[in-house]
């Protein structure tokens, strides 16, 4: 009988001790297996934020420290030499603009922030639209499915290419103005010198455009106090899409008006919008330092990774937890696994005296002490995965929609109308999925497996200090 | 020619310290032992027997002195490997593992030495617990639920399992009857006479000296032969 023949022999005989050990391995082990798979969990949900929260780096005016320059304009190539970065997973970029109508209504009725507001409901007075170009056939948003386009067609190569006054408008926009696709539009803006006293109006600049394309968006981010949707609103109601080189045609046609009127040019709402997604949140200061000096002077990096560690606040909250959980157990395990283990082998003290006389390698008994300890860890770490992993699912989701709700207070007590940086707990939760996979049933059986192996070096060392004689004679 | 002795005991002296005294327990032991021969160590309660069995079997070493096993000292043979293949102990309190069975005792055994005797290990299990006594229906109990003597029998089986020369027993009748003492001290005699074994015993009782086929007193540390 061979040391792993006795150590089967042993778990089986001396069935209380077995299942001693058991017991203590099985609970142990459920918090260090659950405390595992949320946070592989967490993980991964952090990592599918990426794709749904994407982390953004954006170029922007530098107000603070405006030089006033000549030429010094962000250019299309500029943007284009920087999205080379390795840090970039992928850019878009289009310009924006807003341009109005004196016969248009808005889509929405709700006042909300990054719309220009209508500035009065007087006749002759314009509506304002935020207008935003694409140089792709599909604008970034109707590629990713925020925007769907319920009739028409999206651009064309050729309308994106010669900038064809086509444009696609929100369902809301068409029912308010009675528009549908085919129909034409004029938008504009006034050429005005406005003056201490009296501003003086030089008429309109204005395009036709051909509506090709009706979008819908189900975007809901109107909330109450508690951070809970109480009504839907399309924010892209007011947003008109058109091709880049069309704004660039009026942007430059209402631009030569005023300074036909020479009227002084300032700060026009005429911008290069840019995006450039990072691979990883750690990526975005090394993209900035490396890209700051290719930009033109007045511009820098604007990122939104505030509004992503807002988001990912509550879960990196819950991953230390996990993580003290995890060491903790660890710990427990070592030292508890450890104590028992010497009162089991305190007690077997006469049998290990035994092997000691009838002179068994003491590599033997420290292998047989050992596997007989991993026996039963491995029986109840296996239970403890399937268990652990179904009472984390249980806790954790409840302790996370909590961490969430908590997140949200907090915003909107210091910015009711930010509502951009609110979580949907909704879209977090359908992410938050705490399953087994291999790799993490490979973790919880590496960890257990290794504190377990730790917590006998004790116990096999006292075995092993042990004198035959003073035992048995 | 010169005598082959299965073991030798040269010089062997123990102490140990007792606050600043020191006691000596064994001065200078010098013996031979030879195969097929029945020693017993006779001696008063704390006269150093069982120390001097300790030393022969390797539980404990020498302060001074050698032991030798056939002629090479056991120190270059490995304390672990001279007990593993080279001797067999039997203790007075048995020293069985409890959960076990008298047949999974002596399956213990035979896995831990390389001294394999050759065929199917069960029947050679069971044909030693046979030859000491013990049979089938025993042999596959749990050995809590055997006697003194039956396990004593169980713990001679053991020894035997390993297929040594030298066997030593320290007090091994000393928890049982007479009767049953007898029938371990015929096995003892049985094994040294037709089975050429050293079997080297402790007790302390004259009467059990007296039937072994040399008696060796220990008195004040001091080894005195009686053939």
């Amino acid at each position: 009988m061979n040391f792993v023949n006795r150590s089967l022999v042993s778990i089986k005989k001396r069935k209380s001790r077995s299942l001693i050990l058991f017991l203590i391995v099985l609970l142990i082990c459920n918090v260090m297996a659950g405390s595992i798979s949320v946070k592989k969990a967490l993980l991964k949900t952090e990592e599918s934020f990426v794709d749904f929260i994407p982390i953004e780096v954006s170029i922007q005016e530098d107000y603070n420290n405006y030089i006033d320059i000549e030429n010094n304009y962000l250019t299309e190539d500029i943007v284009q030499e920087i999205g080379k970065s390795s840090y970039v997973k992928e850019y878009y970029y289009y310009y924006s603009y807003y341009l109005g109508s004196g016969e248009l209504k808005n889509g929405n009725d709700i006042v909300i922030p990054n719309i220009i507001e209508e500035e009065s409901n007087e006749e002759n007075y314009f509506t304002f639209f935020d207008i935003n170009g694409s140089y792709q056939e599909k604008p970034k948003l109707v590629e990713n499915g925020t925007l769907k386009i319920t009739s028409g067609k999206t651009f064309s190569k050729d309308d994106i290419t010669n900038g064809n006054n086509v444009i696609l408008v929100s369902r809301e926009f068409a029912n308010k103005n009675k528009l549908s696709v085919g129909d034409k539009i004029k938008l504009g803006d006034e050429i005005t010198e406005f003056a201490a006293e009296i501003s003086t109006n030089y008429g309109i600049v204005e395009d036709e455009y051909t509506i090709i394309g009706i979008f819908e968006a189900d975007v809901e981010y109107e909330r109450d106090t508690e951070g809970k949707i109480v009504e839907k609103v399309n924010i892209y109601a007011d947003t008109i899409y058109m091709p880049n080189e069309a704004i660039k045609n009026i942007h430059t046609k209402i631009k030569e008006e005023r300074e036909k009127n020479q009227i002084e040019s300032s700060y026009d709402g005429f911008t290069l919008i840019v995006k450039y997604q990072m691979n990883n949140i750690n990526d975005v200061e090394n993209f900035k330092n490396d890209n700051i000096n290719k930009l033109p002077r007045n511009f820098i990096f604007t990122d939104n990774s505030e509004s992503y560690n807002s988001v990912v606040g509550p879960m990196q909250n819950m991953k230390d937890l996990s993580n003290i959980i995890v060491y903790a157990s660890i710990a427990a395990s070592i030292v508890i696994i450890g104590l028992v283990s010497i009162l089991f082998c305190k007690e077997r003290k006469q049998e290990m005296g035994i092997y000691l006389a009838l002179g068994e390698k003491k590599k033997n008994i420290a292998l047989q002490l050992l596997f007989e300890t991993l026996i039963v860890a491995f029986v109840a770490i296996s239970i403890s995965i399937f268990t652990g992993n179904m009472l984390a699912r249980q806790v954790s989701n409840k302790m996370l929609k909590n961490q969430i709700m908590e997140q949200n207070t907090k915003i909107i007590e210091q910015d009711y109308y930010d509502s951009e940086v609110l979580i949907d707990d909704d879209k977090v939760m359908s992410n938050y999925n705490v399953s087994l996979d291999i790799y993490t049933i490979f973790i919880i059986y590496i960890v257990a497996l290794g504190s377990i192996s730790l917590s006998t070096i004790l116990p096999i060392y006292y075995t092993l200090k042990l004198n035959p004689r003073k035992i048995l004679m | 020619m010169k005598k082959e002795y299965i073991l030798t005991a040269d010089k062997l002296c123990y102490y140990y310290q007792d606050g600043d005294t020191i006691r000596h327990i064994l001065k200078d032991i010098t013996f031979n032992f030879e195969r097929g021969k029945f020693y017993t160590i006779l001696g008063e309660s704390g006269s150093g027997k069982t120390t001097l069995l300790s030393l022969l079997s390797a539980l404990e070493a020498p302060k001074s002195g050698i032991i030798k096993y056939e002629n090479k000292d056991i120190r270059n043979i490995g304390l672990e490997e001279y007990r593993r293949n080279k001797i067999g102990i039997i203790f007075q309190s048995y020293n069985l593992i409890n959960y076990m069975t008298g047949l999974e005792n002596v399956f213990v055994a035979m896995g831990i030495t390389d001294n394999s005797i050759p065929g199917n290990i069960e029947v050679i299990a069971r044909n030693l617990l046979k030859f000491v006594g013990i049979d089938k229906v025993k042999a596959d109990r749990p050995v809590n639920r055997l006697s003194g003597g039956e396990q004593q029998r169980v713990a001679i089986a053991r020894s035997l399992s390993t297929d040594v020369d030298l066997i030593f027993a320290d007090e091994p009748t000393g928890n049982l009857n007479q009767e049953m003492s007898d029938e371990i001290v015929k096995i003892f005699k049985e094994l040294a006479h037709e089975h050429d074994k050293c079997i080297i015993m402790v007790t302390h009782s004259k009467e059990i000296a007296g039937k072994s086929d040399c008696i060796l007193k220990l008195e004040k540390g001091l080894l005195k032969v009686n053939e």
